[in-house]
């Protein structure tokens, strides 16, 4: 083997480069548990927007009804599957961000198994919402985010710091990709049973025929005197709060690759330093400046290689063990995989490479062996 | 002629002063001879072999070695050629740190590394670190780097300066038998190790003041 060789050099000095490798280990997991659990939680929200794939929902402008010709002229759309009468009705939903509200789908029995078809979801356990009654039927995953059980009742009544005015029972769970709540829409639109009823404005659940949501979102858009909310808009509402903490741990990861990559390569100029004998005598015997130069960028990547792969190791089995015991028994159906925060952990390694390379450029560049020779005796 | 410098000059100067480390020499060394480089401390007999190896670039003058001239060589290429065509040994071992003996060998470059540490008596620290061996037998790991490509030119620089005089000699032992046919430059202030020599030089204040057979030692 080259005596030479990077391998050798991190083998024999193993314990010297530790620091250097340690810095680097720490940050580049730290980067990898942060970025991961953060781009993973808007991926894992997004989840939420999913129904939306398939149909988008109308609500009127100005009044608490949709005018009768209009719903008729959205059904005669050749985009248009099925138009489906609807009312207002949601939960508290518990993210780690705080609670936001999930909205449920009221419908008619038979419309309800249409949409849950439409979706991919099944019944896991206990029964759809009979008509007429308070029943609902949630998704597994909002029950795990919310640690409900069957059985469990929600709404103003039960709480008064809920947002749903009235009492509600979960009667079924929902499994499948897409999460969905259901209930009953003859109870919600009835003011003889459901007292707020008046107060729920009107909506429509526009289902488009499959694979034709961009061509009735575009139509419903162009609709005067409706709302439409869609997947764009459910999109944006999920994204805006994750993009404003993505944008302050992107600064954050910046400024911590920016600093780490000063001192490691601060570190890597004083091991240069402190080889500098070496660098010399190799000089003097007739290795070219060249040829020591690439041996220095060979450690350095080396360490920094070994440094990342550490690094991602820990980081992902901690980020593993973190989705696994608390976020996902909580609901929240993060990825494992992502790849921006493998990209910003690379960026780490590679510019602390960068400016030890520069730095070490220059040193080698004015490196004058017989210099140091006379100096050494 | 193997090697030959014409007029050479070395000259450090800073704001208020001049010093004239070589002061306009010119030599010519054949093959095969062994050169000792004699002087009182700053007479400009370490600078004079730097300048002969192609360490330092000269003030003025010119350097030859094969009919090709220093000064027509780029940085590197420079580097190659002393690759090719010289050993050196100093004062200092300068040992990697990190490297066995047999590694510190085979760093100066590809050759018989293993019967050189043998010839030179020092096969028995052939995995030893530099640590943890004795200031003798560092020189003598030294000496097998600088000739284990069989080199034409051995410069040395005071390469017994820095050992007590039973290891001093049997360093200068070792360097003649494995430079025996070769080229040996030798700058020392102690005129006891150049037992062998075929020529002396000895400077003064930067000059060659004498060029002479070595004398009675």
């Amino acid at each position: 083997m080259d005596p030479l060789s990077p391998w050798t050099y991190g083998r024999r000095n193993f314990r010297k480069i530790l620091p250097a490798v340690i810095i680097l280990t720490f940050v580049v997991m730290l980067v990898v548990v942060i970025l991961s659990t953060i781009a993973g939680l808007k991926d894992s929200s997004l989840v939420f927007t999913r129904e939306f794939d398939e149909w988008s929902l109308v609500f009127p402008k100005r009044d608490s009804r949709l005018p009768k010709a209009l719903i008729a002229e959205i059904a005669a759309h050749p985009s248009v599957d099925r138009v489906i009468d609807s009312r207002n009705c949601w939960v508290r939903l518990r993210t780690l961000i705080g609670p936001i509200p999930f909205n449920l789908r009221a419908a008619r029995r038979e419309e309800m198994e249409y949409l849950m078809t439409r979706v991919a979801a099944r019944l896991k356990e206990g029964a759809l919402p009979k008509a007429g009654t308070s029943e609902v039927a949630l998704h597994e995953n909002l029950m795990k985010a919310n640690g409900w059980t069957l059985g469990r009742e929600f709404g103003m009544e039960v709480d008064e710091e809920d947002w749903m005015p009235g009492r509600f029972r979960i009667v079924g769970i929902l499994e499948g990709p897409t999460p969905l709540g259901l209930c009953s829409f003859e109870y919600l639109n009835n003011p003889l049973q459901y007292a707020f009823s008046a107060k729920l404005w009107e909506r429509v659940v526009v289902v488009s025929k499959p694979g034709r949501i961009a061509e009735l979102n575009a139509f419903l858009r162009g609709l005067k005197d409706a709302k439409i909310y869609d997947k764009t808009r459910s999109v944006d509402d999920v994204s805006q709060g994750f993009d404003r903490i993505l944008l302050v741990f992107r600064f954050i990861s910046i400024t911590l690759i920016i600093v780490v990559s000063l001192v490691v390569g601060l570190i890597n100029n004083i091991f240069f330093a402190q080889r500098i004998d070496e660098f010399a005598i190799l000089l003097a015997i007739g290795h070219t400046k060249r040829r020591l130069f690439r041996m220095v960028v060979g450690e350095t990547a080396l360490m920094m290689t070994l440094s990342w792969a550490l690094g991602l190791a820990l980081g992902y089995a901690v980020f593993g063990a973190f989705r696994g015991i608390v976020l996902l028994p909580r609901g929240i159906p993060i990825p494992f995989w992502h790849l921006g925060p493998l990209l910003v952990s690379a960026a780490l390694p590679a510019v602390a490479q960068g400016f030890a390379v520069v730095t070490v450029i220059g040193r080698l560049r004015r490196l004058d062996p017989v210099a140091i020779i006379e100096r050494r005796g | 002629m193997m090697l030959a410098a014409r007029d050479l000059r070395l000259t450090y100067r800073d704001a208020a002063t001049e010093v004239h480390a070589v002061d306009g020499v010119s030599l010519e060394v054949r093959e095969g001879e062994f050169v000792g480089i004699l002087g009182p401390s700053g007479s400009g007999k370490s600078s004079l072999l730097y300048l002969l190896a192609g360490l330092k670039a000269p003030s003025s003058g010119e350097v030859r070695f094969l009919d090709q001239s220093y000064g027509a060589l780029a940085q590197d290429a420079l580097a190659e050629f002393r690759r090719a065509h010289f050993g050196f040994i100093f004062q200092n071992h300068f040992l990697i740190n990190h490297l066995t003996s047999l590694e510190n060998v085979r760093a100066g470059g590809d050759g018989a590394s293993d019967a050189l540490l043998g010839e030179l008596r020092v096969d028995s620290c052939r995995d030893k670190f530099p640590w943890q061996m004795s200031a003798g037998e560092k020189q003598r790991v030294s000496i097998a780097r600088a000739v284990v490509r069989r080199p034409k030119v051995v410069f040395a620089d005071e390469p017994t300066a820095s050992l007590d005089r039973p290891n001093a000699g049997l360093v200068m032992e070792c360097l003649r038998r494995v430079t025996q046919g070769g080229t040996l430059l030798v700058v020392t202030h102690d005129e006891s190790i150049l037992k062998g020599a075929t020529r002396v030089l000895r400077m003064e204040a930067g000059r060659l003041a004498a060029d002479l057979p070595p004398g009675p030692s």
